[in-house]
């Protein structure tokens, strides 16, 4: 499970806009210019509506750039096609989202395996133990059989990062993966994220609200207006809402 | 990919069993149904085939047949037989085709005249000729009623000599007994299968020998009295439109030279069953090759002709309306289940957008989706269709137990069309229920879905 692959990802002038339903054009992001180097984490600050979670989507190719370009490990993304998109979602991008996205006819071993559903042939003969394998690493092993509603929001959170993990992503994307939850509990998903995260070599791009967590990445990032500039360790930046 | 999805589906549907219970059962009411109907159907297709084909043979019956004009021998009527049947036999694969070896030999025994209003109803085809028949005038005989026209003449009956495999070129069932088998030819008392008809005939006769059957057309005293057994009758119809004459009886091919030693058979006809599509072609160019074989056997200007003689139109006309009675419930039984399975599957689609969302980002492709909704419905219907089904033939069972006329002979074959239809509709159920929904699916917005 462990993931030995380095991706790299680069924004190249890349902006974002969305059409509003009055017609109108909403500038999101404006001439971003970002590297994300494989097996670093990077948390991403800023206000909310300030473009954070739009800049998390680009890069986990669930929309692309309306001007620019995103390179994923060297490819275009405009270039690849819907399969291609696809197949490297499963197998480069883990995510972990604000409210955990979990299925609730599901338990917490059938979502932690879900995206093995994609994966090889011998993964996807082997996605029961490898989500066994996950839940345990994120203290939930005596609660597979449970289903969402079963379980406190910092344990749904907790099967959301095994579900991100299980396939051994080059790159995590977690979109305030502590939002939803109270400060310790939240600190708790991090340090499991983070460790997991670090023990399986991939990188994580962290959006968060809380400076006090994104000093747990290596690098840090504030966008602001539609740009984004990058934050230097004790400089206390008026990012926070 | 699509096996896992299945398994996907049937999780999905296990963790939503009442849902699926509903569903299903709805196309259990329609499938139950419709496999009854087509059960009828098939009742009803089973009696029109079997009348049809008992009068003018099974769909794609080709004749060659050879008119000689002259006896051809013992020796020159063996050849060319099997030329015809040889020549037909390479067309042949829906059935087996064999020469028939015709001859027209005078029954002479006294019988009370029959009354017919019409001369043409006659067995014989010949109003001079015709001897009557006692009481039973059923099977094509005269439909004479007790007024009309009376005929006291000996009626003139053939006697064929055949292929065990006639029978299956006719497609004819037996009234009683059972037909020629190819062992028969080496018995000592000569196995005959009669027409009904004759079978009246020979009704009284304590022991029938081959004057009984052929009368005293033969000389020879010792042929004369050759014991015959009587082993089976078939109907008039039958016999009337495939061999061109009512009323017969069939003896063993191989037998044939102890019936007319004289070797004076009348016409040879070899028969089969072939694909109807192209049947006249395919007769015509048989009786070509035999002509053309025939000559360089020596054989003199042989007036070979060849024709479909089936009534494959009528059989194809009837059987059309009961398809389209059948379609129509069908489609009307699908269209019911597929409203019910199609209302559901929106339903549970739209509830299911965000789980849609976080499957696309873990990597399921878009038309992954569609299969995975499509898999969903159609194993709901499925199942649905599978209990449809054995309700059906448990009320088969229980009619063909309470002795309903027509479901005892459907039998456990009989019903098998019937469930394979109402299987498929099922299914097609599912796919046209599930397909709305499924392209809904793939058209779900990954960022719109994750954002509910």
């Amino acid at each position: 499970m462990t993931g030995d692959r380095c991706v790299d990802l680069q924004l190249v002038d890349c902006s974002k806009r969305f059409t509003q339903p009055d017609g109108s054009v909403l500038g999101v992001l404006s001439d971003v210019d970002l590297s994300v180097r494989g097996g670093e984490t990077l948390a991403v600050l800023g206000r909310s509506g300030s473009g954070k979670s739009t800049l998390l989507n680009i890069l986990g190719l669930l929309t692309d750039p309306s001007e620019g370009t995103y390179l994923v490990d060297g490819r275009v993304s405009h270039e690849l096609d819907e399969d291609e998109r696809c197949r490297l979602r499963g197998e480069q991008f883990g995510f972990v989202f604000q409210d955990y996205v979990l299925m609730e006819r599901r338990t917490a071993l059938e979502n932690v395996a879900a995206p093995l559903l994609h994966a090889s042939d011998a993964a996807y003969r082997n996605r029961t133990a490898a989500a066994r394998h996950m839940l345990g690493r994120v203290g939930l092993g005596d609660r597979e059989r449970s289903y969402p509603w079963q379980l406190s929001g910092g344990q749904q959170q907790r099967v959301a990062v095994a579900r991100a993990l299980v396939r051994g992503p080059a790159v995590v994307l977690a979109d305030e993966p502590t939002g939803s939850l109270d400060i310790d509990t939240g600190a708790e998903i991090l340090d499991v994220l983070l460790s997991l995260a670090a023990e399986q070599g991939c990188s994580l791009v962290l959006v968060t609200h809380d400076e006090r967590l994104s000093k747990l990445a290596d690098r840090r990032l504030v966008v602001e207006h539609g740009s984004v500039r990058p934050l230097a360790d004790g400089r206390a930046e008026p990012v926070l809402p | 990919m699509i096996g896992r999805l299945l398994g996907e589906a049937v999780v999905e549907l296990r963790r939503n069993l009442a849902r699926t219970l509903l569903t299903a059962s709805g196309v259990t009411v329609a499938v139950t149904a419709f496999t009854l109907v087509a059960g009828v159907g098939e009742i009803a297709r089973n009696a029109i085939t079997e009348d049809l084909e008992g009068v003018g043979g099974r769909a794609g019956t080709v004749a060659l047949t050879l008119d000689t004009g002259a006896p051809l021998g013992e020796v020159g009527t063996a050849r060319a037989a099997d030329v015809m049947a040889e020549r037909l036999g390479r067309y042949e694969p829906r059935a087996r085709g064999r020469a028939v070896l015709a001859t027209s030999e005078t029954v002479r025994r006294d019988v009370a005249p029959l009354p017919s209003k019409d001369p043409d109803d006659l067995p014989c085809g010949s109003s001079t000729s015709f001897g009557g028949f006692p009481e039973d005038s059923s099977g094509g005989f005269s439909s004479g009623s007790g007024q009309g026209l009376f005929f006291s003449s000996p009626c003139t009956l053939p006697v064929y000599a055949v292929d065990p495999e006639l029978l299956g070129v006719m497609g004819a069932p037996m009234v009683a007994g059972r037909w020629l088998r190819p062992e028969d030819a080496k018995s000592l008392a000569v196995p005959v299968v009669v027409s009904k008809a004759l079978a009246t005939q020979l009704r009284d006769v304590e022991h029938p020998t081959l004057e009984s059957l052929l009368g005293s057309v033969i000389r020879d005293e010792e042929l004369v009295q050759q014991p015959l057994v009587v082993v089976g009758v078939v109907g008039d119809n039958a016999v009337t439109n495939v061999l061109g004459q009512p009323g017969a009886g069939f003896v063993p091919f191989e037998a044939r030279s102890r019936f007319t030693p004289t070797g004076d058979r009348g016409m040879i006809t070899a028969m089969a069953v072939i694909d109807p599509a192209g049947a006249e072609r395919i007769a015509n160019q048989a009786a070509a090759d035999a002509r053309a074989l025939l000559t360089q056997a020596g054989f003199s200007r042989p007036a070979v002709s060849g024709e479909r003689i089936d009534e494959a139109g009528a059989l194809g006309s009837a059987l059309r309306v009961l398809d389209l009675v059948l379609l129509a419930i069908a489609l009307v039984t699908m269209g019911l289940g597929a409203i019910g399975v199609l209302n559901v599957s929106l339903m549970t689609v739209r509830q299911r957008v965000r789980e849609f969302g976080l499957r696309r980002a873990v990597g399921a492709r878009p038309r992954d989706l569609a299969v995975l909704v499509l898999c969903e419905s159609v194993q709901v219907t499925l199942i649905g269709g599978i209990v449809g089904v054995g309700l059906a033939m448990v009320v088969g069972l229980v009619l063909t137990l309470l002795g309903v006329d027509g479901v005892r002979d459907l039998g456990l074959v009989g019903i098998v069309r019937p469930a394979v239809l109402g299987l498929l509709v099922a299914v097609a159920t599912g796919m046209a229920g599930g397909l709305v929904p499924a392209l809904r699916a793939v058209r779900v917005s990954v960022l719109d879905a994750l954002r509910r």
